[in-house]
């Protein structure tokens, strides 16, 4: 194929246009971004990080059902730790219920029952009591298919410690010790109404775009968010130092860890028309017994206050591009 | 929040901008978003403005990139496909088609003026591609991409890619030659 006169098209950008974007390049990189403000709202989300890590857990790598990426949904960013399958294993065996550990039974009103379903965009917005963000490009056929609204709920219980220092014991960690305040305290945990847009092809490519508020989580004030969050790494499988170390470094009031297992999933940092993201995908095969055999990518992101994730069977590039037109 | 500390096997580092060289990176990326803008858009000033957009957008979130750097180029790219969806979407006849070929480089008047007329007559072929076809010749040619990528980038086949490529380039060689006679 004779291609040559567009091969001898590409041109090398104007010298001067080329010096003058560097330049201002340059000034963005002397610009160093600013260092995160400090939380002041008493509002944490070490509970909710404990939470999540062990809901999490319990899948092999990130659950991709829309309805399970409501786990997710905690705080406005995202970090990650790997974990190995051993540990999903063992806590799998123990039929952990996260939500019961700090929570007790009154985690069942967080659970607003089943989902509406909808086939268009208007009642679902009535149900939901918001507009949500839609995406202006699908990919591969992709079209809308089905609309969830599941409503949140609020639940407030004193703490009985119980659940979580046996789970301690079982794991053997036991070089920590339960935060001072937390045994008897109230705990407040506020999960808002989320809206999921399904999207489907007629090849078998599929996504779903989840949103909706950051859920709230209140622990007794003077709780060290840090050292609930550092047994919550413990939990998942960390070394000491490790999980000491990470524990001072993360910002549990504004960070949802999300632990991956090392075996089924890779993971990066993506940036999402400006937002910072997280991009989890599963690899084919790794799914463990109870969750779908199937590949598959999520990317989390938050934006004015709204979290999203968008899952689906798409690859990266697709996904990315989808992600970037949510508006 | 910086995780420099943390055990790099096991975490994600999530400060890793300080150690790439911006300067290698914007040379090497800078031809390829150019180009592809360019082919996206048959217009020189435009294409310059676009590579502008997307590069501060990139920049301006660089520290959020992990080292892999492979990807970085891909990342751009998709930035690039973005900035050029908006801008095709808002778009309005903004320059007239005989200023298309506004080309840059070159001190010799005669030879800029002959890259002109040429990429003005290529940028009135483009233009009478459809959108997708027209997207993968710029992907290929400006950006300098395998068929693979853009068959991954797209959401299509390898092979359908190579097929609706060979299509369209057999039709703009031949309205090329066309105009060339």
């Amino acid at each position: 194929m004779d291609d040559r006169f567009l091969q001898d098209q590409r041109r090398d950008p104007d010298p001067a246009f080329a010096r003058g974007l560097r330049s201002r390049l340059r000034q963005v990189e002397a610009d160093e971004p600013p260092r995160r403000a400090p939380v002041s709202a008493p509002l944490l989300a070490a509970a909710v990080a404990l939470m999540a890590v062990v809901a999490l857990v319990v899948s092999p790598g990130l659950r991709l059902q829309a309805e399970a990426l409501l786990d997710l949904f905690r705080v406005r960013e995202f970090a990650v730790v790997q974990i190995d399958e051993t540990r999903a294993e063992q806590l799998r065996a123990r039929k952990f219920d996260p939500g019961s550990l700090l929570l007790g039974d009154s985690r069942h009103a967080l659970e607003g029952g089943p989902a509406q379903t909808f086939t268009s965009l208007g009642p679902a917005i009535v149900a939901a009591g918001f507009t949500p963000q839609t995406p202006e490009v699908l990919p591969r056929g992709l079209a809308l298919d089905t609309i969830y609204v599941h409503r949140g709920g609020h639940a407030r219980s004193q703490v009985d410690t119980q659940a979580l220092r046996q789970l301690m014991d079982a794991f053997d960690v036991r070089e920590l010790k339960i935060p001072a305040g937390l045994e008897g305290g109230t705990v407040e945990v506020s999960v808002p109404t989320m809206l999921a847009q399904s999207f489907r092809s007629p090849h078998s490519a599929h996504a779903a775009l989840v949103q909706g508020a950051s859920p709230e989580v209140s622990l007794p004030k003077g709780v060290d968010i840090a050292a609930l969050g550092e047994i919550g790494l413990r939990l998942v499988g960390l070394e000491r130092s490790e999980a000491h170390r990470l524990a001072a470094s993360i910002d549990w009031r504004s960070t949802l860890v999300v632990p991956v297992l090392a075996s089924a999933t890779s993971f990066r940092q993506v940036d999402v028309r400006g937002a910072r993201g997280l991009y989890v995908e599963t690899r084919q095969g790794d799914a463990a017994q109870g969750a779908r055999a199937e590949s598959g990518a999520a990317v989390l992101w938050t934006r004015d206050g709204r979290v999203y994730a968008l899952a689906g069977n798409l690859d990266h590039i697709s996904l990315m591009q989808m992600a970037e037109s949510v508006r | 929040m910086d995780f420099t500390h943390a055990a790099p096997a096991r975490w994600w580092p999530l400060s890793p901008a300080r150690d790439v060289d911006w300067d290698a990176l914007y040379a090497e990326q800078l031809p390829r978003v150019y180009n592809y803008l360019r082919f996206r858009v048959g217009n020189v000033s435009v294409a310059e403005d676009l590579t502008s957009v997307t590069f501060e957008k990139a920049w301006a979130a660089r520290h959020r990139y992990r080292r892999d750097l492979a990807a970085f180029g891909t990342w751009l790219l998709v930035i690039a496909r973005n900035v050029a969806i908006d801008h095709l979407r808002a778009r309005r006849p903004l320059v007239p088609l005989e200023h298309a070929a506004e080309v840059a480089g070159g001190d010799d008047p005669a030879q800029l003026a002959e890259q002109r007329a040429e990429f003005g007559r290529l940028a009135r072929l483009l233009d009478g591609l459809p959108d997708r076809e027209r997207e993968l010749v710029a992907l290929k040619y400006g950006a300098g991409w395998t068929n693979r990528a853009i068959a991954k980038a797209v959401g299509l086949g390898e092979s359908n890619v190579g097929t609706i490529l060979h299509r369209t380039i057999q039709g703009l060689r031949a309205g090329w030659e066309e105009g060339a006679s």
